[in-house]
C-alpha cells in the first residue's frame, strides 16, 4: 500500500539524491574550469608573454566570451 | 441508383448522433477547444510551434469520427491501442499517422529528438559563469517536481502515475513525455498535455509572481560583467563528455536523453555547420510538429473523460506554481550567500525549459533597472535546471518503472 507518509519519505529521498548529483556536476564543471586555467596558466609561464597556446592546440581558435545580453 | 441515406454520405455526424451524449459533448468541445488553441497559437499567445499543429490535429481528429466497420467507430490518424503484431500492422497500413507514432513517438525518440535541438541551442558557457550558483537555484526550482508527488499521492494517484505528473514542475515538456511513457503509459497523452498547455500559461504567469514575491528595489541589482569568466569550447565541449557519461551510468534508463542534450551541445560546440544546421532546425522542428500534430489526434473524446484528467489539470498548475516559488527562493539564497550582490529574479530561470525563464527574468530585471543585465546569469541557471530535472527524472524512472 502507497501511503502518503512513504511518499514523503520518498520526495525526500529524491529531492536529497538530485541535489547531491547536481552539486556533483557543478564541481566537476568547476574542476574542469580550475585544471584548463592551471594549465593556461603553465603555458603561459612557460612560454613568457606568449598567447593562449591549449587554446589553439584544441583547435579553439575563439574562446567563447561570454559577456553580453 | 442505390438508396442513399444522408448520414451515410456525412458520417462525422452520423457517428455524433449515434454515440452517447456526453461523448458527443466531449467531441464538439475538444473541436471547439482546438480551433481556440490555433487561434491563440497564431496570435502568438500561446507557444504557436506546438499550438497550432496540436490544435488543428484535436479539431481533425474529432470531427473525423467513421464507421470502421459494422458499428465500430474509429478515426484514419492513429489507432494508440495497437500492440498485437497483427493489429499493429493492420493500424500501420491504415492510419496515416500510425508509422509516426509507432516509430519515434511511443518509443520517446521524438523526445530525444528535441533533446538534440535543445542541446544544439544552448549554450553551456552561460552555465559555467558560476556553476555551484547555478545549481543551487536549479535544485531550489525543482521544488515542484517532487513537493507535487506526495500531494498527488494523497489525491490518490499511485507512486508511477504521481512521478509523472509531478515531471511537470520540470516545465521541460519534452522531459515529461519521456518520463510519463516510461512511468505512466495511459496517461502519457493528457500528461504531456497538460504540460504543453501549462508551459504556454506559466510563462505568462511567471512575471507575476517574480513581482510578487521580489521588491523592485531587488529585481534592479545590477551583476557584475567582469565576474563573466573566458570559456573555450575545449571546457565545453570536456564539461559535456564527462557529465553525459556519468549520468547515463548512474542512471541508464534516463541515458537517451542524456546523450541527447549533450551530444546536441557538443555538436554546437565542434562548429560543424551541416550539423549544427540541421539538428537545430528540420530535426528540431520537424520533432516539434509532429509532436504538437501527433498530442492533438491523441487527444480524443474518450480521453479527456477519463476523470483523472481534473485532477492531472490541478497537479500540473501545482506542480509549475511551485517550481517558480523554489526557484525564486534560490535565487534569494544566493543572493545572502554572494553578500547581496545576486539578482534573486535569476531565481525564476531556475526552473528550466531554455530559454523563456531566462528571457521572463531578464525582462523583469530590466523593468526594475534598465541597467541590469542578468540573461548570462539566467541562461546558466536554467541550462542547470535542465540537468537537474533529467536528473530527477532518471531517479523517478529508475526507482518507479
Amino acid at each position: 500500500m502507497e501511503t502518503v507518509s512513504d511518499a514523503v519519505k520518498f520526495m525526500f529521498f529524491v529531492y536529497g539524491l538530485a541535489a547531491v548529483l547536481s552539486l556533483v556536476i557543478a564541481w566537476i564543471i568547476k574542476m574542469i574550469f580550475v585544471a584548463v586555467q592551471y594549465r593556461k596558466a603553465r603555458a603561459e609561464a612557460r612560454n613568457g608573454s606568449a598567447p593562449d597556446t591549449d587554446s589553439e592546440a584544441a583547435g579553439d581558435d575563439k574562446p567563447a566570451r561570454q559577456g553580453s545580453a | 441508383m442505390p438508396e442513399l441515406e444522408f448520414l451515410q454520405i456525412f458520417q462525422g455526424i452520423a457517428t455524433m448522433a449515434a454515440a452517447e451524449p456526453l461523448i458527443a459533448i466531449a467531441r464538439v468541445l475538444l473541436i471547439a477547444l482546438g480551433i481556440a488553441f490555433v487561434y491563440l497559437g497564431v496570435k502568438g499567445t500561446l507557444e504557436p510551434l506546438i499550438m497550432i499543429p496540436m490544435g488543428f490535429g484535436m479539431a481533425s481528429v474529432n470531427a473525423g469520427v467513421l464507421y470502421l466497420s459494422g458499428t465500430k467507430v474509429g478515426t484514419l490518424f492513429i489507432d494508440p491501442s495497437a500492440s498485437d503484431p497483427s493489429q499493429l500492422l493492420d493500424a500501420l497500413q491504415i492510419n496515416f499517422l500510425q508509422p509516426i507514432y509507432t516509430f519515434s513517438f511511443s518509443n520517446g525518440l521524438i523526445a530525444v529528438l528535441i533533446f538534440f535541438g535543445i542541446g544544439v541551442l544552448s549554450d553551456i558557457g552561460y552555465m559555467l559563469i558560476s556553476p555551484i550558483r547555478c545549481m543551487i537555484i536549479a535544485i531550489f526550482a525543482e521544488l515542484g517536481t517532487v513537493a507535487t508527488f506526495p500531494i498527488a499521492v494523497a489525491l490518490g494517484l499511485p507512486f508511477n502515475e504521481a512521478a509523472a505528473i509531478a515531471m511537470v514542475g520540470s516545465a521541460d515538456a519534452p522531459m515529461v513525455l519521456y518520463t510519463s511513457l516510461l512511468l505512466a503509459r495511459d496517461l502519457f497523452v493528457p500528461i504531456t498535455i497538460v504540460a504543453y498547455l501549462y508551459l504556454s500559461l506559466a510563462y505568462a504567469g511567471y512575471p507575476y509572481l517574480v513581482r510578487l514575491m521580489i521588491p523592485k528595489k531587488l529585481r534592479g541589482i545590477k551583476m557584475e560583467q567582469k565576474d563573466i569568466p573566458n570559456i573555450s569550447k575545449g571546457e565545453k565541449i570536456t564539461f559535456a563528455v564527462i557529465t553525459s557519461t556519468l549520468l547515463s551510468f548512474l542512471f541508464p534508463v534516463a541515458s537517451p536523453l542524456f546523450m541527447g542534450f549533450f551530444l546536441g551541445i557538443v555538436i554546437r560546440e565542434s562548429g560543424v555547420k551541416p550539423f549544427i544546421d540541421f539538428i537545430g532546425g528540420p530535426v528540431l522542428y520537424g520533432a516539434t510538429f509532429f509532436l504538437g500534430l501527433l498530442l492533438g489526434v491523441l487527444f480524443e473524446a474518450s480521453t479527456i473523460l477519463d476523470p483523472k484528467v481534473l485532477l492531472l489539470l490541478i497537479l500540473g498548475i501545482t506542480a509549475l506554481l511551485l517550481s517558480g516559488i523554489g526557484g525564486i527562493i534560490g535565487g534569494y539564497v544566493v543572493y545572502w550567500m554572494s553578500g547581496r550582490t545576486f539578482n534573486p529574479v535569476i531565481g525564476i530561470a531556475g526552473v528550466s525549459c531554455l530559454p523563456t525563464t531566462a528571457k521572463v527574468a531578464q525582462k523583469e530585471a530590466h523593468a526594475a533597472n534598465k541597467f541590469a543585465i542578468i540573461l548570462p546569469w539566467a541562461m546558466g541557471a536554467s541550462v542547470s535546471g535542465v540537468i537537474t530535472s533529467a536528473i530527477i527524472a532518471g531517479i523517478y524512472v529508475s526507482l518507479l518503472r
